[in-house]
């Protein structure tokens, strides 16, 4: 019997069929690190878990993966989970969930402005000590919670499971913030202890190739020059800009994103205290709305400087803000497409910025993909404004 | 170091042909330099690691198909140091062994571990892993032969512990 090779001395052995070449066990082939390997490429926790069930060998493997992916199915907020209301209400708290925000309905950019900066609300938090968060299922307790019906699990529940986890990806199923579909927003945060630096790229709208084919046929030679400056646009920010809401939107645009990237690194502790293993941790989601990283340096960090919470929610606060603010009416991509307003927004810790001058080209054009990352790169060309933030 | 092999030629004139291997050599192709004055040849080869890439290898238990379709891979993306090249070589050996039976695709993890070969040991394991992630427990029991060695309590209590993975 092929089993008598295994190192495993407590395997038992079933009567089985008699021995022939269709009844080999394909994996006798390969060793345990081999067998790693492919389960090292499977990614989805999911599937990890299902293979503890195929065999002991699988079982016993399965702990040592180093690669996961942990595809969340919904986020449940504070209020779900003390009472039975589907959709979040408005009226409570405005700071205590970002998911809100998004169940709520599209928020009125002057509204949230007065929400995110207004004096701390004094109605009671819920009492419940989960946080809004992250399920497999469910709410960030271990407990196994049921909430119409249905069981759900936490991410920290699954994930103990593991215990030589390097590479963590965690994918929440929808972007935080509630925007209309034309409208551009994504941002890419880095955190140790606390915000290291973040990206933002917005734009008021965004028209595809495809789009542009009928329309705007005499101005691409003015547009098309790759940096985004074009004859009667001297890389300045338009008067209009401050009187008609631009500058306020991107405001909200910038504090929404802050408060997304905060909430979610606050989720994040306890699976980052657990996993002492890990090398790098990637919280993003299925819109690729908004990236939140660390390596292993800021995840170190992290475990020997805790986190500042802000107190009136559950996220982490976030520090005295420089910001560095780039602005297009009208920006055309390499790839033929437009952003009508585009933004760009690099947030650094007032604290940090006096050290490292990095050229701020590299960090701020890397932080996201194709085709925006050529947006950014055109955008940080132009001129710069400078904005400060106090922390909230 | 060298090493030394020495060819009977035929039976009748016992002409012997010796073959220097020498390890350190830089040329891509093999050429045989004569020495008349002790009818040596002398056939360089390129040292194991810059050129096993492009010498067609030969896989233990499977199919010649399948063996020419990993040679190909092996030519074609040791050729030439252009990424699209390489990405088409890559692309052609992943649509071959989507085709093939899974315990041959096992087979090639094993060999390309053997041989060290980590592009291989990446596509090979990738797809493994593909076919695993995809299936059910008793489907991926099924498609490997794998014996079931739980007791139904045992398995039961495993699938208790890892409910999340089997709810949608």
């Amino acid at each position: 019997m092929m089993s008598s090779l295994r190192p495993d001395l407590t395997t038992k052995i079933f009567p089985e069929p008699p021995f022939t070449a269709e009844h080999v066990d394909h994996f006798d082939l390969l060793p345990d690190s081999l067998l790693l390997l492919i389960f090292n490429n499977i990614g989805d926790v999911k599937a990890l878990g299902r293979c503890c069930v195929v065999s002991k060998r699988f079982h016993n493997l399965i702990p040592q993966v180093e690669n996961v992916v942990v595809r969340v199915d919904c986020v449940i907020s504070d209020n779900d989970a003390t009472s039975a209301a589907g959709a979040s209400d408005k009226s409570r708290g405005p700071f205590s969930s970002l998911v809100r925000l998004v169940f709520g309905g599209i928020v009125k950019p002057i509204q949230a402005i007065g929400q995110f900066l207004g004096p701390k609300r004094s109605s009671p938090l819920p009492s419940s000590s989960t946080s809004s968060a992250l399920s497999v299922g469910n709410n960030g307790d271990d407990d196994v919670e049921q909430l119409g019906g249905v069981t759900h699990h936490s991410p920290t529940q699954v994930l103990k499971n593991f215990c030589d986890i390097r590479f963590l990806k965690i994918e929440l199923p929808s972007g935080e913030l509630g925007i209309e579909d034309d409208v551009l927003l994504k941002w890419r945060a880095d955190f140790g202890s606390t915000l290291d630096n973040c990206v933002m790229l917005g734009a008021s709208s965004v028209i595809q190739p495809q789009n542009l084919a009928s329309s705007e046929n005499n101005s691409d030679t003015v547009c098309g020059n790759g940096n985004g400056i074009s004859n009667d646009d001297n890389g300045s920010i338009p008067e209009s800009f401050y009187t008609n809401g631009g500058l306020k939107l991107r405001v909200v645009w910038t504090i929404s994103s802050l408060i997304a990237a905060s909430a979610r690194h606050y989720l994040l502790q306890p699976i980052i205290s657990e996993h002492k293993t890990l090398d790098s941790l990637v919280l993003t989601d299925v819109d690729r709305q908004g990236v939140l990283c660390m390596n292993k340096e800021q995840l170190e960090e992290l475990r020997v400087k805790p986190l500042s919470a802000s107190s009136a929610s559950k996220r982490t606060l976030v520090p005295a803000l420089t910001m560095k603010l780039w602005y297009a009416p009208h920006l055309e991509l390499p790839n033929g497409t437009v952003l009508k307003g585009a933004t760009l927004v690099a947030i650094r810790p007032s604290e940090q910025s006096g050290q490292k001058e990095v050229n701020d080209g590299s960090w701020v054009a890397s932080a996201f993909e194709e085709p925006y990352g050529s947006a950014a790169r055109m955008l940080a060309k132009r001129r710069t404004y400078c904005l400060e933030m106090n922390s909230f | 170091m060298s090493q030394t092999v020495v060819l009977e030629q035929n039976a009748v004139e016992t002409q012997s042909i010796t073959l220097k291997f020498d390890g350190c050599s830089s040329d891509a192709n093999p050429s045989p330099i004569v020495n008349p004055e002790n009818q040596s040849i002398t056939i360089k080869f390129d040292d194991q690691a810059s050129n096993h890439h492009t010498i067609p290898v030969s896989i233990p238990n499977v199919d010649s198909e399948t063996e020419a379709a990993v040679n190909e891979f092996l030519r074609k993306h040791g050729s030439s140091d252009e990424e699209s090249v390489r990405t088409d070589a890559m692309n052609d050996l992943w649509s071959f062994i989507e085709r093939q039976e899974i315990g041959t695709v096992v087979v090639l993890v094993k060999f390309a571990s053997d041989v060290k070969n980590f592009e291989l040991l990446e596509i090979f394991c990738q797809r493994v892993a593909d076919v695993i992630a995809k299936k059910t427990v008793e489907e991926v029991r099924e498609i490997f032969n794998i014996a079931n060695d739980f007791t139904p309590e045992e398995e039961q209590a495993i699938r208790d512990e890892h409910r999340w993975a089997f709810e949608d």
